[in-house]
């Protein structure tokens, strides 16, 4: 085939593989996002809804609030730590074992991921604390 | 900080009472080195692509004369814009 | 003091609504003497934005706590660097610094456009000045950073000290040139399409300072990684936070636009794409600035937190409506003068690379922005944390290296499926290589195996190209001087072709990132354990002996310290500290990791906690191929100054004929 014919039988087939490519990824990515959505989401809640509507929540909550004063307590080998949390009027107990971010402490906004478990405290498997600066040029800190 | 405003306001409106007759807009002449700057890129990219196994030899030879066709033009052109042999 | 600073910055607001006004008229008009008004006013507005910055800085410096804002930032016990980094530590000084670099990069650009087009200085003027006002508004109306208290207490309550740290110092302002930059470009391109229906748009004058931004924003992106690495203790890097997100978008929109400019440089294509991309940066940098401030995403019901948010949300909703009906207005004359010549081409490698960058960033705008949008339409604040964008970025990433490999295959305008696959078989066969010993070393997890195989294959690639290269300049060189070392031949190389093995360069240290990324996420090991004086642990090749626990007081803070000694094998690797730093006035505490760093993994180790009886909680993590993350950095470092040296410019010949393009190789047809 000439360089000229074949140019032409490309130039014909261009659109049609430009826009298969861009709607394959286009659904990839829907494919991916939606997976994604199914694997990460989790409702945020304050520890009021989770008290009051514990029936229609997911088991796996996000829950936000403050670390109650006084409420801070460690284990003897200091890797389990308890602590209550309140969305000012309410307040929750809340168990957790594992990374605990510097910011940690009592007064402090923080953010726990978890369930609450039968006998009524919050098995956290994350925990993240808030800076109290209005403008946190850092990133409130995780755990995994 | 009186002593400041009076200040800036004087260098900023200063020029305001020294008309300049406006620049004149872009030539012919930059559109065109522009392009041939692109083409003279174009045609070492080419020349690489070739060297380096990426392009055939038919589609190399079809358009590298493409190319060097379009920067005589472009060349040319820039020629005319000026007397033969005079500064570039 | 305070007097001078309000003064100074409301004289700056005067003067950038002056300029706005002086631009456009100036630039209506075509009268140029308006229009250097304007920019008078513009540097004016910059030198005392500069009396404003050492107002602050020199409170900071003094520990003058009449300032509300140093009583908040500064103490007694906060070393004087901190205390002068503090500027950018919180909201009103770092709005002043984001005045402060707009204002220099205005300058910087209307002097070089001066002499590249000065057509568009008017516009870019305008729209300079149109940002320096909001964010002066801001500075002088909302939130000020010289409000002063009548009572000045007797020390200030200084940072939180986990900001007390080198990379926490140098983090933000680099992420702000970065920022700041984008607001170039986008000015260029405005000014531009306001300008009248040109040929480019401006993109092409636009793209050095889109790739200034994007490095900055690399650089600040990679800084902030190591702060979060090396202080908060958690022994990872990036946790998809919506603050780290908001870095992460406008660094993907700019790497997009990085490689399509090479399409409308060559073909004049894609101008349209290019404007929308252009424009899409710089909003999404002040999205993320508003992000950052507003605290909307970090807690629930938050838009009560702040009202800053509403501002940045409504400037940024102007900027958007004006800059896309600007392109919309002269959506037909940007249309493209060429078309795709064929279907395998680097046009269209560079296409798919464009559509995945952009997924990735939707993607992770999606995840950022979830809560508030679920909030909306279902009426619940739903969170998508790490899993979801780790579930769907990785592979989007992935075939982003893949392409990273496939692209220099390939040439532009078109290439033949032969010279593809005879070009791809050494650079498969080191991938397969790769993936085929890591395989029979053991490793099984696919995601690995899968990324190390791909880098590998790109890698290979990469050899490839500079091998093939130098060659050719060999031989070319060889034929007109005496025969040269291949060093020689390889500086000619990448010195003759800047952008490509520039890029290159690049590409091996987003490799060298891909490879620390996969072998940290993947092949991490943690060990949880509460010892005794004298007990050991196991992790990873590693031997860890705790001998006991310290205490000392330094810097206002009472520091624990866990004696470590750690051994590989027989070999004694030296004692590390892991410490806790609790600090006295308030209620912060800090970690300083234990961290033995090699090219094979790292040994990171925090103190969590103690007991009375002097025992230890630590946390052992070992990571793999971290420092390979780090050298990635230095690498794109390498290969971004090697891109962005200027291209040496064609030598204008004085009777230029078509027998002199043909003769003495088209390789550098400009001459040296």
């Amino acid at each position: 085939m000439s360089v000229a014919a074949a140019a032409i039988t490309r130039r014909h087939r261009r659109p049609l593989v430009f826009a298969s490519g861009a709607v394959l990824i286009g659904c990839a990515l829907a494919y991916l996002v939606y997976g994604g959505i199914q694997q990460g989401a989790t409702y945020w809640v304050t520890v009021g809804e989770l008290q009051q509507r514990a029936a229609t929540l997911p088991a796996r909550v996000r829950l936000g609030g403050t670390v109650s004063a006084g409420s801070v307590r460690w284990d003897a080998s200091h890797r389990h730590l308890r602590f209550a949390i309140t969305d000012g009027t309410r307040t929750l107990p809340v168990a957790y074992s594992g990374v605990v971010p510097d910011i940690f402490s009592e007064g402090r906004q923080v953010v726990v991921e978890g369930s609450v478990g039968r006998d009524g405290v919050f098995g956290a498997t994350t925990l993240l604390a808030k800076c109290p600066t209005k403008y946190n040029p850092g990133d409130p800190q995780t755990s995994p | 900080m009186l002593a400041l405003a009076a200040g800036a306001a004087l260098f900023v409106l200063a020029p305001l009472g020294r008309p300049v007759p406006a620049a004149a807009p872009p030539g012919e002449r930059d559109r065109l080195l522009a392009e041939r700057d692109v083409l003279f890129r174009s045609l070492r990219d080419l020349d690489l692509d070739h060297a380096t196994g990426k392009l055939g030899d038919a589609d190399y030879a079809d358009l590298a004369a493409r190319y060097r066709a379009q920067a005589i033009a472009v060349l040319n052109r820039l020629d005319a814009l000026q007397p033969p042999g005079g500064p570039a | 003091m305070a007097d001078l600073g309000r003064f100074a910055l409301l004289a700056a607001l005067a003067l950038a609504l002056y300029a706005i006004a002086a631009g456009a008229l100036g630039g209506r008009a075509r009268r140029p003497e308006i229009v250097l008004s304007a920019v008078r006013a513009l540097a004016a507005a910059a030198s005392l934005e500069v009396v404003a910055g050492a107002v602050l800085l020199g409170a900071l410096g003094t520990r003058n706590y009449a300032f509300q804002y140093v009583i908040s930032h500064v103490s007694d016990t906060q070393p004087l660097l901190y205390n002068l980094t503090s500027f950018w530590g919180g909201m009103e000084g770092s709005l002043l610094l984001w005045a402060l670099i707009l204002s220099g990069y205005t300058l910087v650009a209307v002097r070089s456009l001066g002499r590249q087009r000065a057509s568009l200085v008017p516009g870019v003027v305008v729209v300079c000045a149109g940002v320096s006002t909001f964010f002066l508004f801001m500075l002088t109306g909302v939130t000020s950073p010289f409000r002063t208290t009548p009572f000045p207490p007797a020390d200030g309550r200084g940072m939180n000290p986990l900001l007390l740290n080198p990379w926490m110092a140098i983090h933000p302002p680099t992420l702000y040139l970065g920022f700041v930059g984008l607001t170039v470009p986008f000015a260029i391109v405005v000014a531009a399409l306001a300008r009248g229906p040109g040929d480019d748009a401006g993109i092409l004058l636009a793209r050095r300072w889109m790739l200034w931004a994007w490095y900055c924003l690399s650089m600040g992106l990679w800084f902030g990684a190591k702060w979060s690495y090396v202080v908060l203790g958690w022994g990872g890097y990036w946790a998809w936070d919506p603050v780290e997100n908001a870095a992460l978008m406008p660094w993907l929109v700019a790497t997009a636009f990085i490689h399509s400019v090479m399409i409308q440089e060559r073909r004049e294509m894609l101008t349209r794409w290019n404007v929308v991309l252009v424009i899409l940066a710089f909003g999404l940098s002040i999205f993320g600035t508003f992000l950052t401030r507003s605290g909307v995403l970090s807690s629930i019901h938050s838009f009560t937190q702040s009202p800053l948010g509403a501002y940045f949300l409504a400037f940024l909703a102007l900027v958007l409506l004006a800059a896309f009906g600007l392109a919309a207005w002269r959506w037909d004359a940007l249309r493209s003068r060429n078309e795709l010549d064929a279907a395998l081409s680097r046009e269209s490698a560079f296409l798919i690379n464009n559509v995945l960058f952009l997924a990735i960033a939707f993607a992770v705008f999606l995840g950022t922005v979830f809560p508030l949008v679920s909030e909306v339409l279902v009426g619940r604040a739903i969170n998508v944390g790490p899993p979801f964008f780790d579930h769907v970025v990785v592979p989007l990433a992935l075939a982003l290296v893949l392409l990273m490999g496939i692209g220099p295959l390939i040439a532009w305008r078109r290439a033949s499926a032969e010279t593809l696959r005879r070009n791809f078989v050494a650079p498969g066969a080191a991938g397969v290589l790769t993936g085929a010993a890591l395989l029979a070393a053991g490793m099984r997890a696919p995601g690995a195996v899968l990324a190390f195989t791909l880098c590998g294959f790109v890698a290979g690639t990469v050899a490839l190209e500079f091998v093939r290269g130098v060659r050719v300049t060999y031989r070319a060189t060889a034929v007109r001087h005496a025969i040269p070392a291949y060093g020689a031949a390889l500086g000619g190389l990448v010195l003759r072709n800047r952008r490509r093995y520039g890029g290159y360069i690049v590409h091996l240290g987003m490799l060298l990132l891909v490879c620390g990324v996969a072998g940290s996420s993947v092949f991490a090991t943690q060990r949880l354990v509460t010892l005794a004086p004298g007990d050991a642990v196991s992790v990873g090749e590693y031997r860890v002996r705790f001998d006991g626990l310290s205490q000392t007081t330094r810097n206002g803070a009472l520091s624990i310290a866990a004696r470590l000694r750690v051994f590989a094998g027989r070999r004694d690797l030296g004692a590390y500290d892991a410490r806790r730093n609790l600090f006295l006035t308030s209620q912060d505490a800090t970690t300083d990791v234990a961290l033995r760093s090699t090219a094979r993994d790292d040994l990171y180790i925090v103190l969590t906690g103690w007991t009375q009886d002097g025992r230890a909680a630590l946390r052992l993590l070992v990571n793999p191929l971290m420092m390979w993350l780090w050298a990635g950095g230095l690498v794109l470092t390498l290969g971004t100054a090697i891109t962005m040296l200027p291209e040496r410019r064609a030598v204008p010949r004085p009777a230029p004929s078509a027998a002199r393009i043909e003769a003495g190789g088209a390789w550098s047809p400009g001459g040296l």
